[in-house]
């Protein structure tokens, strides 16, 4: 699990190279890759099914100047950044999921147990989506761990779209009776548009917090920044969930439904540059990929370059200050 | 036969029979080699993909602009003179044979150069280049040519692709460097962008290197060095274009977005820039037509970008025959 063992067979994309593996392989701090192939319910449009392994061949395209690097250095030259690629990586790509394509209480159940699995063994499970539902299986799988754990959720809207016999429900409803803490663990940038009144209320109940597109826009990217630092100081940990629809459809257009005036992909990368809260990511979940719907490819290429840079610290080391 | 006067539908009312003339670059005379005197520039289609493992689709680069042109010119008032112009149909090439393919580019290309005429390339990838200023070579031995491109990357690193991970993007740059006098010195890359390799970053050190966000933040002084760097360095220079180095926003061209790229205005701005300068040829490459969800946004901005080319080429002080 380490660089020189990288899995580079083209034939099977994993992601960003990591050694495809089994549940047993899991070890304490490996990040485990893993994609919940599942569509989105109507009316929104299909195609987050194949959003897992567009993902995996972008995020290849994404770490090709390492690769290409015989040191394995890459500088970036607006910023001067300079990192290398770890030698001792330690990630893993584990799959994907099978369930049926269509979302149900079950397969939530079972992203649940996978993702607790994978926390109790001290590693930090990388959800590829699927549909934004899967999220609630992901933060289910969190709850009862006893770390204190915030919830950062990049999305347009306040709510979680409906699935197989269920339907849509609020992100506060998602905390439920676990959320003990003083404050909140959840803060939402990027929201955008009308939202339902219930859900605002839902959020506003406990305490959460939301950055959205707008103040995005009109006060630049330091309205989002100052706000993320300040909620993970206040945590061991953070979950990071993005739903690619807080992405404008004018950059983004591979999302089941479209967002006018969501944030750019260039504000989203500069935020997570900016706060760089690499060491305390517990988890990541990244969904509504739908490759179907960009012809051009942008949404997965943006989805994987979020992950690894949400990433940083697991995969490089920096050279320059 | 005048191409525009064959525009007149009246005529082909008179006779009874209604149809509209073959589509050019920017409505041209349709010519050949006999065709061509000093001064004049000929513009030519290359119907060739990438030969890396990039998307495929750059062949129909020049079939779209022609298309796009003709629509331009049916509905829009014609905004350049087409004196001096000629449309040479598409160079023969061979797009699965590497070596043959850049041996025949060059051949065809001396005999335009031969001729005294200028060259305008659209389509194909990078690796027209060194073919097309081999063929300028070969026609003027005595003539120092210096190269300026345009693109997000350098490709200046020669690097095998590392265990078929990552695509045979060829190592352009290095290559002209090797075949013109002067190497690297007289080259000039603008718009680079994101993360290079330190190898690559280290071998540009000769070269003069404006990355895309000098010429964002400031155009002007970007422009000056540009100017300087190019004075009374060499008798005539090649221009490449890639379509690459626009912003993702404008540019639907790339698998990967580049998402901090120049705008279709600053590109425009850049190319009136470097009017003066002794340019005897030009290739604009990286436009693959079937990645232009709107339709015909993207063509007519590379028509755009064509047009801008052409008034560079138009400069008397170019040293032909």
């Amino acid at each position: 699990m380490t660089t020189s063992g990288l899995n580079l067979d083209r034939g099977v994309p994993a992601f960003a190279g990591f050694p495809t593996a089994e549940l047993a392989d899991i070890i304490s701090s490996a990040v485990t890759i893993f994609g919940v192939p599942t569509q989105s319910e109507p009316p929104k449009r299909p195609g987050c099914v194949s959003g897992p392994l567009a993902i995996r061949e972008a995020s290849l395209e994404v770490m090709r100047c390492y690769f290409e690097s015989p040191s394995r250095t890459v500088v970036n030259i607006k910023t001067g950044r300079k990192t290398r690629l770890r030698e001792d990586i330690v990630g893993l790509d584990i799959g994907d999921l099978a369930i049926p394509e269509q979302l149900s209480k079950s397969a939530l159940d079972t992203i649940a147990g996978l993702v607790k699995f994978i926390v109790n063994r001290g590693a930090i499970p990388v959800l590829l989506g699927g549909d934004s539902r899967t999220v609630e299986g992901m933060i289910r799988g969190f709850l009862k761990d006893r770390m204190k754990t915030g919830i950062i959720i990049f999305t347009k809207k306040l709510t979680l779209s409906p699935m197989q016999g269920m339907g849509e429900i609020a992100l506060s409803s998602l905390l439920g009776r676990a959320n003990q803490q003083d404050q909140c663990p959840m803060l939402c940038v990027g929201i955008n548009g009308l939202q339902p009144k219930a859900a605002w209320l839902g959020l506003k109940n406990i305490g959460g917090s939301v950055v959205t597109a707008d103040s995005i826009y009109d006060n630049g990217i330091k309205s989002a920044v100052d706000p993320i630092k300040a909620f993970a100081n206040n945590y061991d940990r953070v979950i990071y969930c993005i739903d690619f629809e807080v992405l404008d459809s004018g950059f983004a257009a591979g999302t089941p439904s479209i967002n006018v005036g969501g944030i750019t992909p260039e504000q989203m990368a500069e935020i997570l540059l900016e706060t760089n809260v690499s060491n305390k990511v517990a988890g990541i979940a990244v969904t509504n990929v739908a490759p179907s719907l960009d012809k051009r490819g942008h949404t997965e290429y943006i989805a994987a370059e979020t992950v690894v840079a949400l990433l940083t610290d697991h995969l490089f080391n920096e050279l320059s200050k | 036969m005048n191409y525009l006067n064959s525009m007149d539908e009246t005529s082909h009312r008179k006779n009874g029979v209604k149809t509209r003339p073959i589509s050019t670059f920017l409505g041209a005379p349709i010519g050949d080699l006999e065709d061509l005197s000093p001064g004049m520039i000929a513009i030519a289609g290359i119907y060739c993909d990438h030969f890396g493992e990039g998307v495929p689709g750059a062949r129909f680069a020049a079939r779209q602009i022609r298309y796009s042109s003709w629509q331009g010119l049916y509905q829009e008032p014609i905004t350049i003179s087409t004196n001096g112009l000629i449309d040479i149909g598409d160079l023969n090439v061979f797009p699965l044979e590497p070596q043959r393919h850049e041996k025949i580019l060059s051949e065809q290309s001396e005999k335009i150069f031969r001729k005294g005429a200028r060259l305008l390339s659209v389509g194909g990838d990078y690796t027209v280049s060194p073919a097309i200023l081999k063929g300028a070579l070969s026609a003027m031995p005595d003539n120092s040519i210096g190269i300026i491109r345009i693109s997000r990357r350098l490709d200046l690193f020669h690097i095998e692709p590392f265990k078929n991970l990552t695509p045979s993007r060829q190592r352009t740059t290095s290559r002209i460097s090797e075949l013109i006098n002067g190497g690297l010195n007289n080259v000039v890359l603008i718009g680079a962008e994101g993360s290079l390799t330190v190898e690559e970053i280290e071998q540009s050190s000769e070269a003069l290197v404006i990355p895309a966000f000098h010429l964002i933040n400031n155009m002007v002084t970007a422009l000056k060095k540009i100017r300087e760097a190019c004075q009374n360095c060499c008798d005539n220079y090649y221009l490449s274009i890639d379509a690459d180095v626009l912003n993702a926003c404008y540019d639907s061209t790339t698998f990967a977005g580049n998402n901090l790229g120049l705008t279709k205005e600053q590109l425009s701005v850049l190319l009136d820039g470097l009017h003066g300068i002794p340019v005897l040829a030009a290739d604009v490459t990286g436009f693959i037509p079937d990645f232009d969800v709107t339709g015909r946004t993207n063509t007519a901005i590379v028509e755009n970008i064509v047009r801008g080319v052409i008034g560079i080429l138009r400069n008397k002080e170019a040293k032909c025959f």
